[in-house]
C-alpha cells in the first residue's frame, strides 16, 4: 500500500516540478549548479566574499549537509522499499543507519539557526506578493511538523516496548512521516527558488 | 413372455453387476478401522493374526509363523494406502521429496567415506544404487532405523540378485508396532537387531511382547526354507540357528485372538528411537542439564502438530511444505499456522494452546530474513560449532551402541545457512569424502563394492591410533592411491578424491585441489529442540547477534577434510549464511555506538520539539492577537 502511494506521490511531485519550473521559465541546469555549489559549501567552500558572517557560514554548511544527507536517506529507503519492494538490509541500511545519525544533528542545528528566520510576518498574511513567501515558511515548518515522527517512531522502534504490531505501525509511522517530510521539503524548495528568482 | 424374463434377468444381473463392484471399491477404500465412527476412545486391539501368507496363527500350531502386519493390521486398515506414507515411500520414484531432509549416511572410516544418501534423490546426495548399494545392503546398513516398507517391500524395488535372500528373509513389512506399540515393552532396538540378522518377517513381532524371536536368517543358505529341516541341516548350531518365534502362549484367548495395547497416536519415546540428536557438549555426558524442547515440556506430543491421516503423510511443518505437497492446510501446521496464523478455512491459529509471541522490540525484516527456528531451535551459538549425534547417523538406541560423543560420521549443528527462500535457517551439515571418478564437471562415488582388497594397504591408516577421531591422509599416500586407481583402470578414467570441500586430482602426477560446488557440504534444517522466549536468541538484546565477535555471523565451522595437508580449516558461519563478513562486522560496530545514538537522538528531537511548540504557540498567539485586533478594529502587531 505505502509502496503504491508513495510511487504515485512521487510522479507527482516530479511532474508539478517540471510543469511549474517550465511555466517559471525556470532552468534544470540551474538548479543543477546551485546543488553544485551547495556540496562546495557544504564542505566550507564559501564563493561569495561578502558572506562572512559565522552563523551564515554555519547555517548554509549545515543547510547543504542536511540536503546531501537527505538525498542520501532517500536513496538508501526508496530504492529497496518504493523501488524494489524488500525491506531495506545489507549495506543500504548500513549508510541510512549512519546518515540518519547525522541528519538528525544537523537537521536540528539548522531548525535553530533558521527558525526565527521562518516565524510568520505580518506581511507574509496581508500582502498578496508575500504569499510565496508564506508558503515557503509554511512548508518549512511542515518539515519539521514531520521530522518529529519520522524520528520519534524510529527511536521507540530501538526499545523494546513494541511488538511485532506495534513496530509494523511504527514503521508505518515513519515511512509515511518521511513521504509528507518529502513533500513539505519538495514545496519548500519549490517556493525557495521561485523567491530567489523574484 | 421369455424376452421379457430375459430382459428383466439382464437388468438384474448389469444391477447385480454394479452393486458388486461399487461394493468392492468401497470396501476397498474403507476398512473397519479406515474411518471413526466419532467415538474418542481408544478402540480395544483384540485381534487374530495372521502370517504372511494370509493364513491365521493359532496358538496350537505345530511350527510358529511370524505374524504379517500386512495381514494382520490390514484386515481392519488399509495397507496398501498406508505403505505410501512417508515413512515408508522413501525409495519411491513418484513419492514427493518435500524439502531435504537427514539423508542415510554411508560411512567407511577406513576407506576415508563419508557419502550422504537418499532414494528421495535430495540435491548433493547420491541415491544408493549410485555407489553399489543394493537393496539388502541398504537395509544392513540403515535398516536399524527404518520402520519397514520401501525397499524390504516392493517388489519392485527388490533387486533379483537377491530375491532368493529375500525369500529367506521375507519382506520387511511397514512395522506399525514401532510407532503405534503402547506397552513400556516394545523393544525398537530388537526390532534393529532382527533387521541387522535380516529377520526382516520376523521383526515387527519380535520386538513386542508378544513373541521371542531367534536366529539369524543371514547366516542361512539361499534356500533356506523353514519347512524343510534338510535345507538349513548344515548350519552348525553352535554358534548359529535358524529364525524361530516363539508366541507368549498366555496372550492368546480361546478364540486364537490376541490383545494389542496400541495407539493411534503414537507416543514419544517412539518417535525418538529414529528422531533423536545429541550434542557432544559439556552436557553429552550431563542428560539432568538439557533442556527438553518446549512443546514437549508443555505436555504436546510429537504428533500433536507432526498429524497424519490415514495415508500417514506425516507433517513435517516448513515453511513450504504446503506449496510442495499441494496441501494448503498444510500452512496451519507450521511455527507461524499455530502461533501467528488468522483463523481461515484451511486451518486455525492458536492450536495446541499456542501463545501469540509479542517480538518486542525486534524490527520486523527479522521475520523476513530468519526462519522462526533460528532464535528458537537447535544449539545456541558457540564459538566453535559442535558436533552432533543422531539415532540414525550415529545408530543410536541399539545393543551395545558407541557412546563416544564425537563418533563418526562427524555432523556438524548448528550451521545458519540460507535456504532456497533467502532466509536463514540451523541446519546440521557434513561434509561428503569418498573416491570418485570425475568426468567433465561431474563426480560420481566410486561403488563401494567396486574397492580393491589393496586399497587399505595403500591408504596406510593407523587405524588404531586414530579410533574414534577423524582420519586423514598425507599427500604422497594420496598420489599413491590415486596413480594406482587411475592404472587400474588403464589411465582410461580420472579417479579425484573429494573431501573438505575440494576435489583432489593428479594432474601429470602432480595433486591439485580445486574448491567445487559438487564437493561441498551436505546440510539439512533441523527444528528441534525448541527453546522458549527466554531462551531463544536476541533475549539479551540486539548484541546476541549484532556484536563484533557474535558466534553467530562469526563462528567457527570445521571443514573437515581427510586430507592432513588441507585438514584444520574452518569456515566462518557468513560462508554458510551466504553473508559479507566485513559488512557484518561494520554493521556490528553500529551497534556499539547505539546506546549513545539513541541518546543523543533523543536530545535532538526534543530540541526540534521545543522549537516547534515555541514558534507554533507564538503564530497561534498572533492568531488570536489578530482575531482580537480585528474585532476591536485595532492595529495588529508586525511580527509574531
Amino acid at each position: 500500500m505505502f509502496r503504491f502511494i508513495a510511487i504515485i506521490v512521487i510522479i507527482a511531485l516530479i511532474y508539478s516540478l517540471f510543469t511549474e519550473f517550465k511555466k517559471k521559465g525556470i532552468l534544470w541546469n540551474e538548479i543543477y549548479a546551485r546543488f553544485k555549489e551547495g556540496l562546495r559549501i557544504s564542505i566550507g567552500h564559501f564563493n561569495n566574499p561578502n558572506k562572512n558572517d559565522f552563523l551564515y557560514k554555519i547555517r548554509m554548511g549545515f543547510y547543504w549537509f542536511t540536503i546531501i544527507l537527505v538525498v542520501i536517506l532517500i536513496l538508501t529507503s526508496f530504492i529497496p522499499v518504493v523501488i524494489l519492494g524488500i525491506h531495506m538490509s545489507g549495506i543500504l541500511l548500513l549508510l541510512h543507519v549512519i546518515a540518519a545519525l547525522f541528519f538528525c544533528f544537523s537537521f536540528t542545528v539548522l531548525v535553530l539557526l533558521t527558525a526565527h528566520n521562518n516565524r510568520l510576518l505580518d506581511s507574509d498574511l496581508t500582502n498578496i506578493e508575500y504569499r510565496d513567501k508564506l508558503y515557503e515558511k509554511l512548508s518549512y515548518w511542515g518539515i519539521v511538523f514531520f521530522s518529529i515522527p519520522a524520528i520519534v517512531s524510529i527511536v521507540l522502534m530501538l526499545y523494546p516496548i513494541f511488538g511485532s504490531e506495534g513496530i509494523e505501525f511504527l514503521n508505518d509511522t515513519h515511512r509515511y512521516s518521511v513521504l509528507m517530510l518529502v513533500i513539505a521539503a519538495t514545496i519548500h524548495t519549490y517556493y525557495m527558488i521561485i523567491n530567489n528568482k523574484k | 413372455m421369455i424376452k421379457y424374463n430375459l430382459k428383466f434377468i439382464y437388468l438384474v444381473l448389469i444391477l447385480g453387476m454394479t452393486l458388486l463392484i461399487f461394493g468392492s471399491i468401497n470396501s476397498k477404500q474403507n476398512k473397519i478401522g479406515d474411518i471413526r465412527d466419532g467415538s474418542r476412545a481408544t478402540p480395544i486391539h483384540l485381534i487374530k493374526l495372521f502370517d504372511a501368507d494370509s493364513v491365521q496363527i493359532l496358538k496350537n500350531d505345530s511350527l510358529q509363523i511370524p505374524l504379517s502386519t500386512r495381514y494382520t493390521c490390514g484386515e481392519c486398515h488399509s495397507y496398501d494406502i498406508i505403505n505410501k506414507g512417508f515413512h515408508f515411500n522413501y525409495a519411491d520414484k513418484n513419492a514427493i521429496a518435500g524439502r531435504r531432509s537427514e539423508p542415510y549416511i554411508y560411512m567407511d572410516w577406513q576407506k576415508l567415506t563419508v557419502i550422504p544418501l537418499s532414494y528421495r534423490e535430495w540435491k548433493e546426495t547420491f541415491n544408493p544404487r549410485q555407489v553399489g548399494i543394493s537393496p539388502m545392503k541398504f537395509l544392513d546398513l540403515f535398516g536399524t532405523h527404518i520402520p519397514g516398507g520401501g525397499v524390504g517391500e516392493i517388489d519392485s524395488l527388490i533387486s533379483p540378485d537377491e530375491l532368493f535372500r529375500m525369500e529367506v528373509s521375507g519382506k520387511l513389512e511397514v512395522n506399525c508396532f514401532s510407532c503405534h506399540d503402547a506397552t513400556r515393552e516394545y523393544d525398537p532396538a530388537e526390532y534393529s537387531s532382527l533387521v541387522q540378522k535380516q529377520n526382516y518377517k520376523w521383526s515387527a513381532v519380535g520386538a513386542t511382547n508378544l513373541a521371542v524371536v531367534n536366529g539369524n536368517a543371514s547366516k542361512m543358505p539361499e534356500n533356506f526354507d523353514i519347512y524343510t529341516p534338510t535345507t538349513y541341516a548344515d548350519i552348525d548350531t553352535r554358534t548359529t540357528s535358524p529364525p524361530s518365534i516363539n508366541y507368549d502362549l498366555t496372550k492368546f484367548n480361546s478364540n486364537n485372538m490376541v490383545f494389542f495395547d496400541l495407539k493411534r497416536k503414537a507416543e514419544n519415546e517412539r518417535c525418538y528411537f529414529c528422531h533423536s540428536s545429541v550434542h557432544a557438549d559439556d552436557n553429552y555426558l550431563n542428560q539432568w542439564k538439557e533442556e527438553e524442547d518446549v512443546h514437549i515440556a508443555k505436555g504436546m506430543n510429537c504428533v500433536d502438530c507432526h498429524r497424519n491421516g490415514l495415508d500417514h503423510q506425516m507433517v513435517r511443518g516448513y515453511r513450504d511444505e504446503a506449496a510442495d505437497y499441494q496441501r494448503p492446510e498444510l500452512k496451519s501446521f507450521t511455527c507461524e499456522g499455530c502461533h501467528l496464523g488468522e483463523n481461515t478455512e484451511l486451518g486455525k491459529a492458536g492450536k495446541n494452546g499456542a501463545p501469540r509471541p509479542l517480538h518486542k522490540g525486534l524490527p520486523n525484516i527479522h521475520f523476513e530474513k530468519l526462519e522462526c527456528t533460528v532464535c528458537h531451535s537447535g544449539n545456541l551459538p558457540s564459538e566453535n560449532v559442535s558436533f552432533v549425534k543422531t539415532s540414525r547417523a550415529h545408530k543410536l538406541g541399539l545393543h551395545k551402541s558407541n557412546k563416544e560423543p564425537e563418533l563418526f560420521p562427524h555432523i556438524q549443528s548448528t550451521v545458519f545457512i540460507r535456504n532456497e527462500n533467502g532466509r536463514l535457517e540451523p541446519s546440521n551439515i557434513i561434509y561428503p569424502s569418498y573416491w570418485g571418478i570425475k568426468n567433465g564437471d561431474e563426480i560420481k562415488p566410486i561403488p563401494i563394492n567396486e574397492f580393491y582388497d589393496s586399497f587399505n594397504e595403500r591408504i596406510k591408516l593407523d587405524t588404531l591410533l586414530n579410533y574414534g577421531k577423524w582420519l586423514s591422509i598425507n599427500d604422497s599416500s594420496l598420489i599413491s592411491v590415486l596413480k594406482y586407481l587411475n592404472e587400474s583402470s588403464g589411465n582410461k578414467k580420472n579417479h579425484v578424491f573429494v573431501t573438505g570441500g575440494k576435489v583432489f586430482e593428479l594432474d601429470n602426477g602432480v595433486l591439485e585441489s580445486t574448491k567445487e560446488e559438487s564437493a561441498d557440504f551436505y546440510s539439512w534444517a533441523i527444528g528441534h529442540n525448541v527453546r522458549p522466549s527466554l531462551q531463544s536468541l536476541g533475549v539479551n538484546g540486539c548484541d546476541d547477534c549484532h556484536s563484533f565477535n557474535s558466534d553467530f555471523f562469526f563462528g567457527n565451522v570445521l571443514v573437515e577434510s581427510s586430507v592432513k595437508s588441507d585438514s584444520a580449516n574452518y569456515n566462518s558461519m557468513t560462508y554458510y549464511s551466504d553473508l559479507n563478513t566485513v559488512y557484518q562486522k561494520a554493521f556490528s560496530l553500529t551497534f556499539l555506538f547505539r546506546p549513545w545514538m539513541k541518546i543523543m537522538i533523543i536530545i535532538l528531537v526534543l530540541i526540534i520539539i521545543f522549537v516547534f511548540i515555541i514558534y507554533v504557540s507564538k503564530g497561534l498567539l498572533y492568531v488570536t492577537d489578530r482575531g482580537s485586533a480585528l474585532s476591536s478594529k485595532e492595529e495588529g502587531i508586525n511580527n509574531v
